[in-house]
Order: structure tokens, then C-alpha cells, then sequence
């Protein structure tokens, strides 16, 4: 199938795509690396008016370490994280999403901060930057705002956004600490079933700090905070963990798609998620 | 829109509207059809050119985000008649039959010979989950990839080395994945 | 310059990895595939479809999609009844036909069925141009099951029926419940097997060009039988069929599902219409709504076993679902008829028993896949030999070597009618196991399950009647071959096949430059034209290497006659003291005495001619025409109804390895191997890349491919990103080994191949998933395995329950 029509505005700066979104209106929509974008379009689902290609504003395209955080570039390629050493390293949990986010082709364009806004059913990076209790930093008209991931991955997906709002930046938090993030697909390269992703510290042998997140299993990419709750404090205990992941779980909305229903979402939740906790602990150490 | 492009290294100047896909242009408008459409949802994987040294899906791209790039087709591998050693691989090998998922798996398998990092069956595999095939069963498409890296000696090519600079903090390099 | 290659006489070409012909333009993207085609003045053609699926179409309006800038035409069904007629029947014998337009007329009967098109300059205001067309639709209710399409006051596809059932059949060869009721064992099994299709990454396409003053229609299609799709056309659009020209050149993959006209017949009726050339090329999205689907069948059986293990008897009931239609769109449901026949399998059966019902549901038309019943009749045997054999506490491996048909004893005429040609499943199960070293593995699974892994095998052995012969079908059962030598000795053989890929056009020119002693180089394979190529029937059913090869042989034979003779009388010697060797006539012990195919071609043809060089009462050609048809087919059915349509039977065992994840429900392939019998092997790596491709839409098939409608008949699977067609990271390396057994009723012994994979593998994969889980007692049964199928099982068998 082939989009219908809409005129397009290549952006020179963030500040002309803002200005270009203001002036387009709210059919307007941002093309990143279009991984997501052009096949909505194709199948006509989605028409915007006008399309605002931000996808050359390199100056969006950063891995660093920052106080505190890692800060993303929104326009940062899914390969670039999967490549990255300096990810491998401060924050292995972005980079394992990455890597398991499509094919080498999707990675080649896709971006992290066009990630965010995959409803398909959910982004992967999302449970990351959940579990890092992590922020996105979005420019518009206004100037520059940071909201806290949580306010972002609100409903309707790009709701939190204001009118000509462009995400700019992803930042991780938790920096330091223990990460990773594990998937459940059908074939390679297909979209999760169930993903989780964990950041964790550890003080004398004990979880001082934990981040736990789920996405593809409930109407949005959740954080698991009672569960984070009950594992605080201790040694990881898998079936301490278990039963409050179970717990949690139980009260999810998962959706169906035609790779795995809403039942089975519910009951690997928390396998998948066990499973990332388990190697995080491991990485911090623990054991 | 007046937009610019080298296709397999020659320059082409070329109007098209927004909405046109990169794959479309090639195959109307320039007459290029080795590169193919199998599918609309960016998963098959036939329609697998090169923009700037990366394997990408043309049917996902329109063709005015390509304005300025070095774009690769199936048609620019062989020299005149004479393979390509990716393309003798694929035939000694027997890795195609009807033909038609392989132009994008040729090129994908060019993208992957480019970087350094060394091939194993299961890497090969994991590189080619974006293209779909029928017909073979992948059995002989990883033979022909696996024959083609020791063919070319795994030397990183030019469209290779290009796509590693980059505007970046944090060097690339040529090592991709774990 | 000599065309004819010196050839050293020890040298066949059958059985060598001759490499293809058609590589080189495939590879540097020269292929010629319909998309590829650009013509001037050319329209782009696309299709309104049905949302709905049952529906009455009270009203369409078309005027604004008509005045829009860059549309040409738009017809809506009823326009194009005016001047085309409904969809001839593909196959006729025993169902009942419907009558159907290409573009829907008064109702809808599936979602995606064609409501009206459009013509345009590009593909893109071609699309713009649906949005404008308005449809008022009257939505019906829909039946999406078998049951539902059975059930009392079901709604009804075609009201004129009175029913859903298109297809009610049965067959009975003795008394079969005296025969279960005398069995030591008696075993039930219920097998359900689900929709999926072949999916070929080129979906269909069509460059219609209609030259109104000759009054001659020229099609190019990317399909598998360009004369019965020449025919069906011919029919259809009410034009004299010698005025229809069908013309396939590269096709992007077919495996059955290229065979009629359906959504082809659009781009026609606008090319007649128009008078333009008109180019439809498929979505994806359409050729999963609209193209033929497969499968969609459940089982009944029960069986009888000796206190031996041996069955008695089968007592069997097949109802299969074929959509909105398996006749007139497409011949899905003959498909039920094959797996009757075939039911017994690899095994001795001495009654057998079947009823059979084809229903009509709104879902798309039902067509051939890999497969065609002997799919169906294979996953059925050999499931129930899997469910047997745990209920009678034997090793299913034991209990298929008890049943086997025996090595000496083919060729093997089986109680439905068939006559299988040769074959050794012993030792195919025997080659599988020794492959995936069997007994170590069970000491490895063994302690796997100790450490709470689960490890399964599975085997199948399958059967792969290829080379059909139906009657009242357009899988019909002759082929027709012409080879030419031209006046400087090259050689042409024009066939009625296709090749789809599975090449075709290097395996036969193998086989003629064998008979005719040159090398395949110099011989030409010309398909794909009906102006061209005699009345053939493509490949399908897995005929090339029979019908194909052996109509081939013959023609290649008569003209190495032909040649002998002239060679004979220009070198005045008896026919007897000459013969063919290294591309030349050689009379024997006189090496002086020597012409090549070259020499003889320019005397015979121009230097000087004919009247000294070609004997008394002997045509003036180097060129012969044969046509093949099988010895053992028999379409006069006995008193119970048995029949033999098929005339080559490979067959194979299938094995593999799986580790089950208890705790997700993932299947992993470990290992997949295929003991594989084909007759005579022209080209052995021809013969491999089929049957790894097969195999792997085998496994897709079982784990994952599938087109699921929901209850109001939306199809869920409509891109790549829902069909699930496995990736090369899906899928281990497809090991095989092959066994030559030759066939006694082809001219060189070989037997057509190719669907195997497909047929074969399904059952083995979830036998051998079974058997992973057998510590926790479940029998697999819904298809495919998905993961949000068989945690359930798990955890309710570690529950307890």
C-alpha cells in the first residue's frame, strides 16, 4: 500500500521543526527513522498532513555520561546502542534492548526516541528507561521541559506531549547501577510478548536499590513499584520475587495480538522479569 | 521535490513527490527493478538496498530522505557479467531459486561483510532475520555468506568504512553487537 | 562455430549438481518478474474489498472516484457482469459448483473479496481513488467454522444451495466395523489441523494488454500454469481462448498457490474495458485476505490394532473447511479427496473407510499448497500412529516398522487404489535415527529431564504422491514436450512447465542433453508462453520430474531417432552400427564414419538439404513432438471406488530434535533432518534446496504460520509481522540424506518432488514437541504450537491437572 498525500518539511533544527509542527498543526506528525512512521502510513491508518523530518539533526545523535544519568540523543540509532562500549559497559540493559529491537535493517534507522512511541504493542526501550527511573527532555514552543518517564508513557500514547513538542533527549537514570533487560518474541525480530527490564545496586550484599519494569504486557509500559517495595533491602530471593512479581502481575491488562494472547502475557510477566533480576544480581555482584 | 542522489555510483537528479517510496523511485522511475516488494509492513526484507554503506528497507523510506546519499542496488554488485563474489557464493552454492528474495539478502549479506566482527552460522542467522524467504529454507543462504566472507578475506569496503565515521561522542568502530 | 559441446562418453548429466542457468540474471537483478514490467500507456490497477465478511452490496457509487485526476475507469461488479461472465470451475467431480465474479456482483462472501477497481496512471492515485468509491453494505452473519457452517439454520453462502456443504463423499473398502469390532485394540483420535498457506514473497501480479482491433488479449502473470490459466481466462472474459496469450516469465515462488484466475481476472476486465494495458500488482495484505489459503481440516479416527500392533482397520471422517470457495475461485476442496485415498499412508491397511465433507465458510478461497490432500493425509496418519502407539504402550518407532509396507513389496497397490512405485520406509526411519543418533539421544534427554529440561524427538515418515491426474480438473494428467534442433546443432525443448524456482529450466535441459549426448549448455529451455509452448499443465504437484522430465525424454528420444537415421544414410551405414556419443553419430568400429549433431543439422536444413540427406518417407526436421501420460492411472473407479491418480510416490522420514522451555512455552529446534527417497536424481542440489525449503514452511506450519479469523470472519494475520513464515534465525540448518530407488513407471526412473517438506514436517515437529512433554502427560492436538497454546498445557499438567 502506498501513504496518502502530505507535505513534508525537512528540518534544519529543532527549533524549525517545532516552529514547522506549530504551524502545521495537530495532524502534524514527526518522522524519525520512520521504522514506525511510514508503515502506519502505508497502510493509510495513519494520515498526517504534514510530515516534519527531523531524522538529520545530528546534533541529536549522542551517547554520554552525565551527572547522574546517560543522556540519549532522541535521534541516536538502535545500532549505534546495540554497538556501543561505552553502553555495554554504564548501562548493558539499553544496549541488550537494542539489539533486540527488529532486525539489522530496522536498527540501521530506527531511533530511541522513535522507539518511545511504538504501539506495537510496546516500545522496548521503554521498560528500560522505566526501570532506570529515567525522563525524556521534549523542546517546543514553550522551550525545553523534562517529565519524568512515567508521565510520558501515560495513555494515549504521545498524550503527556504538548502541541508541536519534539523529543530531544532520553535520559537513563540509576547510573552505576546493575542493568538488564530481557524479551520474549515469537520469531527473531519480532515485537515482545513480555520484557522486562531491571536496574539494581547492591550494599553488603543486600538490593539497596531497584528499579523493575514490564512492557508488552499491560495497556502501557508499567513499573512494577511494589514489587521494586518488597525486594528492597535483601538478598534477591527468587521466590520472594516470584510471589510479589505474580502478585503484581495479576493485576495487568495485557493485550492480544496474534503472536500471544492476553493470558499468556500475564503468566510470563513474571518469568521474564525473574529473569532479568536474576542477571542483574548477577552483574552487581551478588551470589 | 527536486532531491539528489548516486545510485551504484552514478548521480541522479530526479523530482518526485514526498510520498514516494526510496523503492518505488528505483524501480518506476529508474528502471532499477532487481531491488523487489514482497510485503507492506517492512518485514520481508526483499526491497534491501544500501543508503550510505547501511542495509535498508526501501519500502520504508521515501525517497526524499535519501536526498544526498550513496544508495546501492543489486544491480551494482557484479561488474558487467562477471559476479560479484557474493553473487558466484550464492550460485555455487545453490542459495536461490525463485530469485526474488535475493537481491535484498544479497545486499543485507554485503552489509554484513562489511563490518568486522567474525560469522558464525548463528551470526549469519541472526543477520539475515530481516529478509524472508521461501524458497530455500536459509539452508544454503548461510553456506553461500559463510563461503562469501572467506572469499572476500572479510576486508571492510569502502561503503563499510564511510558508514563507521560518524557525528558521535562515542566512537562506533567496527565491532557491532557482542 | 559449433554450438554442440564434445562430451566424454562415461558422462551423464543426470545426477549432477549442474548448476542453474537462470542464476545470473536472478542475481544481478535482472530477473523478469511482472512487477518488473513496464509498458507504455500503462494503468495501475487496485481493488476495493469487502471490510465485511457477508455482506449484500446494496449500493456502490462511483462518480467521485471516477472524476478524480489520474483515474481512468472505475468498474464496479455489476458493470463488469455486462460484458465477463462468472469463474469457471477449476475442478468438477463430485461438489457443487457456485457462481461467482471476479468482482463481486451482489454479495460478499469473504472479507477482501473484490467489490470494485479502479484504474489510474500510478499506483498511488490508484489507492487514493478507492477512498473515494462509497459502498452501502447490508452486513450478514458469518460463519467461520465448520461447525458453525454445519449447524442447524446456519446463514448460507450461496442460498441457492440450501446447505454449506459443498463436498459430501465417502468411501468404504470392506466391512469396517466388524473389523474393529473383531480388533484386539481400538484407538480414537481426533486431529485438527489449522489454516496457513504458502506465502510466496512475490504475491500475485498481472499486466493485462488488450489490443481492441485484433481483438487479442496478451496477459503476463506471474503464475504456475500459464495454459489452464489461459483457459479459465479464456472463459471467463468470453473470448475465443486461441485469441488469449499467457505469458510467465520469472516467477517469485508458487508452491500450489499460483494455479487459476481469480483477483487476476480484475486487471483484465479494466484492460478490455480501457483498452489500456492495465498492471495489478497484490499487496501483501491482499494475497494473505484474498489469496488461496490451505489446510483448515479436522479428523476423526478410529483404529483397530492387533494384539501385534498391527492395524486391522480405519474408520475415518474428514471435514475440511474451504472458504467461500475450493471449486470455481480456486480447487481447495478436491484437496479432501487426495488425503482419502491417501489416508493410509506408509502402512499395510487391509479396510478402510471414509466419509468426507467439504463446507463453505466466509473466509477466503481454498486452493493447493505444497501438499493438496497428501498433506492432510500424511500429518493425520502419522499424528495417529504418535497417539496409537502411547495407548498401546509401544515405541511409535516399533509400531510404524510393524505396519511399514515392506521393501519387496513394490510396487505396492494399497486398498484405496494407489499404487505406490517403490520405496523402503524401514530404512528411511532407520537413516533418520541414525542421524539424530537416537539412543544417545534418549540418554541425554533422560538427563536433561533431571535437570528439568525438556527434550524431545519426532519422526514422520512420509508419503508424497506426486504427478497428479484428475479428472474433470485443470490438474489434469498429461504433458506435452518439443525438442527442436536448430540448422547449427543447438537444441530447444519447449515444455508446458514453469519454473517457479524450482528449476526447471536446468533439470530438463539435463535430461535432454543426456538423451541427445551434449551438454546442457546447448540446450534451451523455452516455457512460459502459450503462443509458444504446447497445451502443458505447469508444475504442480510436484510433476516436473515426471510428467515434465518424462514427456522431455521421450521427444528427446524421438529426435535422437530421427537423427540416427539421417546420420545412418549421409554415412551409408545400417542404423543399427551407428550411435550417439559426445554429441556426435558415430558408426561403431569405423572412428572415420563420424558426423556431429551440427554436421547433421546443416545438411538436413540448408547445406544442401533434405532431399539427399534425410531418407525416403522421413519428415525433413529435426524436431519431434511427445506427449507423456502415466501407465497406472485409472480413472474408472471399481465397486468400492478405488482409483489411481497419482503415478510416482517419493517418500521420506522426517526427524528432529526440540527443547520445549516449561516455563515459557517456546519451542527451540535442535536439529532437523530428512531421509529422503526420490527415484531417480536429476540434480541432486536441486533436490536438496526443495526439500530444506519445504521442510522449513513445514516447521512455520507448525509452530507458527496461521490465518485466524475471528468470529465475525476478520482476518487476524494480514502482513509478514502477523504471518508468521519463519526467519533464518528460526530455524536450524534442514540436514538430508538422500536414497535412489527408481521408480518403474517413469522413462529414467525419477519421481516428481518437492512438496515433501511441507508435508512431512508438520507431523514431525509436533510429535517430537509431544514427546518433550510427554513426563507431563500432554497430547498435543490445536495447532500451530504457539507459546500461549502450550503453557496452558504445561501448567495445568504440573498443577495436577
Amino acid at each position: 500500500m502506498r501513504p496518502a498525500k502530505f507535505d513534508y518539511v525537512r528540518a534544519a533544527s529543532v527549533e524549525e521543526a517545532v516552529r514547522a509542527l506549530e504551524a502545521a498543526g495537530p495532524e502534524a506528525r514527526v518522522l524519525a527513522g520512520g521504522q514506525t512512521l511510514a508503515n502506519l502510513m502505508r497502510a493509510r491508518v495513519v494520515r498526517p498532513s504534514t510530515v516534519v523530518d527531523i531524522s538529520r539533526l545530528s546534533s541529536l545523535e549522542y551517547i554520554r555520561a552525565e551527572a547522574g544519568h546517560l543522556a540519549v540523543g532522541a535521534l541516536s540509532r538502535l545500532r549505534d546502542l546495540e554497538a556501543s562500549a561505552l553502553l555495554r559497559d554504564a548501562c548493558p540493559a539499553l544496549a541488550e534492548a537494542a539489539a533486540a529491537i527488529g532486525d539489522v535493517q530496522v536498527r540501521n534507522r530506527a531511533t530511541v526516541g522513535g522507539n518511545l512511541f511504538n504501539p506495537e504493542p510496546s516500545s522496548d526501550v521503554a521498560p528500560v528507561l522505566l526501570a532506570s527511573d529515567g525522563t525524556v527532555v521534549v523542546q517546543g514552543p514553550g522551550g525545553r521541559r523534562e517529565m519524568p518517564a512515567e508521565e510520558f508513557f501515560a495513555r494515549p500514547l504521545g498524550s503527556p506531549l504538548g502541541p508541536a513538542e519534539v523529543v530531544i533527549e532520553v535520559r537513563f537514570g540509576r547510573s552505576g547501577a546493575a542493568s538488564a533487560f530481557e524479551k520474549l518474541s515469537r520469531r527473531a525480530a519480532d515485537p515482545a510478548m513480555a520484557s522486562a527490564a531491571v536496574f539494581l545496586r547492591t550494599e553488603a550484599g543486600a538490593i539497596s536499590e531497584v528499579g523493575v519494569a514490564l512492557g508488552a504486557v499491560h495497556e502501557r509500559p508499567v513499573r512494577a513499584a511494589p514489587v521494586e517495595e518488597r525486594l528492597a533491602g535483601s538478598p534477591l530471593d527468587e521466590a520472594i520475587a516470584t510471589a510479589a512479581l505474580r502478585e503484581f502481575c495479576a493485576g495487568l491488562s495485557p493485550p492480544t495480538s496474534p503472536h500471544a494472547d492476553a493470558a499468556y502475557r500475564r503468566e510470563v510477566a513474571p518469568i521474564v522479569a525473574l529473569r532479568a533480576l536474576r542477571r542483574a544480581w548477577d552483574r552487581a555482584g551478588g551470589r | 521535490m527536486r532531491i539528489a542522489m548516486s545510485i551504484n555510483g552514478t548521480d541522479h537528479e530526479v523530482d518526485v513527490d514526498a510520498r514516494v517510496l526510496l523503492a518505488d523511485l528505483l524501480r518506476d522511475d529508474l528502471g532499477l527493478t532487481g531491488t523487489h516488494l514482497g510485503c507492506e509492513d517492512g518485514k520481508c526484507g526483499a526491497c534491501t538496498v544500501l543508503v550510505d554503506g547501511q542495509a535498508t528497507k526501501s519500502c520504508m523510506v521515501f525517497a526524499v530522505q535519501a536526498d544526498g546519499s550513496a544508495v546501492e542496488t543489486v544491480e551494482g554488485l557484479a561488474t558487467g557479467t562477471t559476479l560479484h563474489p557474493i553473487q558466484a557464493a550464492f550460485h555455487e552454492a545453490h542459495a536461490l531459486q525463485c530469485g526474488f528474495c535475493t537481491p535484498g539478502i544479497l545486499m543485507a549479506t554485503k552489509a554484513m561483510l562489511a563490518g568486522g566482527e567474525e560469522l558464525t552460522d548463528a551470526r549469519v542467522r541472526t543477520a539475515l532475520a530481516g529478509n524472508l524467504c521461501r524458497c530455500t529454507g536459509y539452508t544454503n543462504i548461510v553456506k553461500a555468506v559463510l563461503e562469501a566472507a572467506e572469499a572476500l578475506g572479510r576486508e571492510p569496503t569502502d561503503a563499510g568504512k564511510a558508514a563507521a565515521k560518524a557525528t558521535r561522542t562515542e566512537p562506533v568502530g567496527a565491532t557491532a553487537g557482542q | 562455430m559449433a554450438t554442440t559441446t564434445e562430451v566424454s562418453q562415461v558422462q551423464g548429466w543426470v545426477g549432477r549438481n549442474v548448476p542453474r542457468r537462470q542464476d545470473a540474471r536472478l542475481l544481478m537483478g535482472h530477473g523478469r518478474y511482472v512487477d518488473d514490467l513496464k509498458l507504455p500507456g500503462m494503468l495501475y490497477c487496485a481493488v476495493l474489498r469487502s471490510p465485511h465478511a457477508h455482506a449484500r452490496i446494496v449500493r456502490i457509487d462511483t462518480s467521485r472516484a471516477k472524476a478524480m485526476p489520474g483515474v481512468v475507469e472505475v468498474l464496479t461488479g455489476a458493470e463488469a457482469a455486462g460484458f465477463s461472465g462468472p469463474m469457471p470451475p477449476t475442478i468438477n467431480i463430485a461438489m457443487t459448483l457456485n457462481e461467482s465474479y471476479a468482482i463481486a456482483v451482489d454479495k460478499a462472501r469473504y472479507q477482501g473479496e473484490p467489490v470494485a477497481a479502479v484504474a489510474a496512471v500510478d499506483r498511488y492515485r490508484a489507492e487514493d481513488a478507492l477512498e473515494e468509491i462509497e459502498v452501502e453494505y447490508e452486513v450478514l452473519p458469518a460463519v467461520t467454522t465448520i461447525e458453525a457452517a454445519l449447524a442447524e439454520g446456519a446463514p448460507l453462502l450461496y442460498e441457492e444451495w440450501g446447505t454449506n456443504v459443498e463436498l459430501a463423499w465417502g468411501m468404504k473398502t470392506g466391512d469396517v466395523d466388524a473389523a474393529l469390532a473383531a480388533s484386539d485394540s481400538v484407538v480414537e483420535a481426533t486431529i485438527p489441523h489449522h489454516r496457513y498457506t504458502g506465502t510466496a514473497i512475490e504475491a500475485r501480479g498481472v499486466v493485462a494488454v488488450y489490443d481492441a482491433i485484433d481483438g487479442e488479449l496478451t496477459v503476463h502473470m506471474s503464475t504456475q500454469a500459464p495454459h489452464q490459466c489461459r483457459t479459465l481466462l479464456a472463459e471467463t472474459l468470453g473470448l475465443p481462448e486461441h485469441r488469449v496469450r499467457v505469458i510467465a516469465r520469472d516467477v517469485g515462488g508458487g508452491f500450489g498457490n499460483k494455479l487459476q484466475v481469480d483477483g487476476e481476472i480484475v486487471p483484465c476486465l479494466l484492460a478490455i474495458r480501457t483498452g489500456r494495458t492495465v498492471k495489478w500488482t497484490e499487496t501483501r495484505s491482499e494475497n494473505l485476505r484474498s489469496g488461496v489459503h490451505s489446510r483448515d481440516y479436522v479428523w476423526e479416527m478410529t483404529g483397530g490394532f492387533s494384539a501385534d500392533g498391527r492395524l486391522t482397520a480405519l474408520k475415518t471422517q474428514l471435514a475440511g473447511d474451504a472458504g467461500c470457495d475450493g471449486t470455481n475461485r480456486s480447487s481447495g476442496v478436491g484437496a479432501l479427496l487426495v488425503a482419502a485415498y491417501y489416508t493410509p499412508g506408509a502402512y499395510h491397511l487391509p479396510v478402510f473407510s471414509i466419509d468426507v465433507t467439504g463446507v463453505v465458510t466466509n473466509k477466503a478461497p481454498s486452493g493447493a499448497y505444497r501438499g493438496y490432500g497428501k498433506d492432510v493425509a500424511t500429518y493425520a496418519i502419522e499424528r495417529f500412529m504418535e497417539i496409537a502407539a502411547r495407548k498401546l504402550g509401544v515405541p511409535s518407532d516399533e509400531l510404524r516398522r510393524r505396519n511399514f509396507i515392506q521393501p519387496d513389496e513394490y510396487p505396492y497397490t494399497t486398498v484405496t487404489g494407489p499404487i505406490h512405485d517403490s520405496g523402503d520406509h524401514p530404512r528411511l526411519l532407520a537413516t533418520a535415527q541414525q542421524m539424530l543418533d537416537h539412543d544417545k539421544f534418549r540418554q541425554r534427554q533422560e538427563e536433561a529431564r533431571q535437570a528439568g529440561r525438556y527434550l524431545g524427538i519426532g519422526y514422520a515418515s512420509m508419503l508424497e504422491p506426486s504427478g497428479a491426474a484428475v479428472p474433470n480438473c485443470i490438474f489434469n494428467g498429461y504433458e506435452p514436450a518439443i525438442v527442436r534442433v536448430s540448422p547449427e546443432g543447438g537444441v530447444t525443448l519447449l515444455t508446458g512447465l514453469q519454473d517457479i524456482g524450482q528449476g526447471v529450466e536446468t533439470t530438463l535441459a539435463q535430461v535432454v542433453a543426456d538423451e541427445l549426448t551434449v551438454s546442457p549448455e546447448d540446450v534451451k529451455v523455452v516455457y512460459g508462453d502459450t503462443e509458444t509452448v504446447p497445451y502443458g499443465l505447469g508444475p504442480w504437484s510436484s510433476r516436473g520430474a515426471s510428467y515434465g522430465v518424462s514427456a522431455a525424454v521421450l521427444a528427446a528420444r524421438k529426435v535422437k531417432e530421427k537423427i540416427l537415421k539421417v546420420a545412418a544414410n549421409l554415412m551409408e551405414a545400417p542404423i543399427a552400427d551407428v550411435e550417439l556419443a559426445g554429441g556426435a553419430a558415430q558408426v561403431r568400429g569405423v572412428p572415420e564414419k563420424r558426423m556431429t549433431i551440427a554436421d547433421i543439422g546443416r545438411a538436413v536444413y540448408l547445406w544442401p538439404g533434405p532431399y539427399v540427406t534425410v531418407p525416403e518417407g522421413e519428415e525433413p526436421s529435426l524436431e519431434a513432438t511427445a506427449y507423456w501420460t502415466s501407465p497406472i492411472v485409472r480413472w474408472i473407479p471399481d465397486e468400492v471406488g478405488t482409483l489411481s491418480v497419482y503415478t510416482t510416490h517419493p517418500t521420506a522420514c522426517f526427524g528432529t530434535i526440540v527443547e520445549v522451555d516449561p516455563q515459557t512455552g517456546q519451542v527451540k529446534l535442535e536439529r532437523v533432518v530428512v531421509a529422503h527417497e526420490c527415484g531417480t536424481i536429476i540434480n541432486p542440489m536441486v533436490v536438496d534446496g526443495q526439500i530444506s525449503g519445504g521442510t522449513v514452511q513445514g516447521i512455520g506450519g507448525a509452530l507458527g504460520e496461521e490465518l485466524r479469523y475471528d468470529e465475525a470472519g476478520n482476518l487476524l494475520n494480514t502482513g509478514f509481522m502477523t504471518y508468521l513464515a519463519p526467519t533464518a534465525a528460526d530455524v536450524p540448518p534442514i540436514e538430508v540424506a538422500h536414497l535412489e530407488l527408481p521408480s518403474p513407471f517413469t522413462p529414467l526412473g525419477t519421481k516428481g518432488m518437492g512438496e515433501g517438506g511441507a508435508i512431512g514436517a508438520p507431523a514431525a515437529v509436533v510429535n517430537a514437541v509431544e514427546d518433550a512433554l510427554a513426563p507431563l502427560g500432554i497430547a498435543l492436538s490445536e495447532l500451530p504450537l504457539s507459546p500461549d497454546r502450550l503453557l496452558p498445557l504445561i501448567r495445568r499438567a504440573q498443577q495436577g491437572g
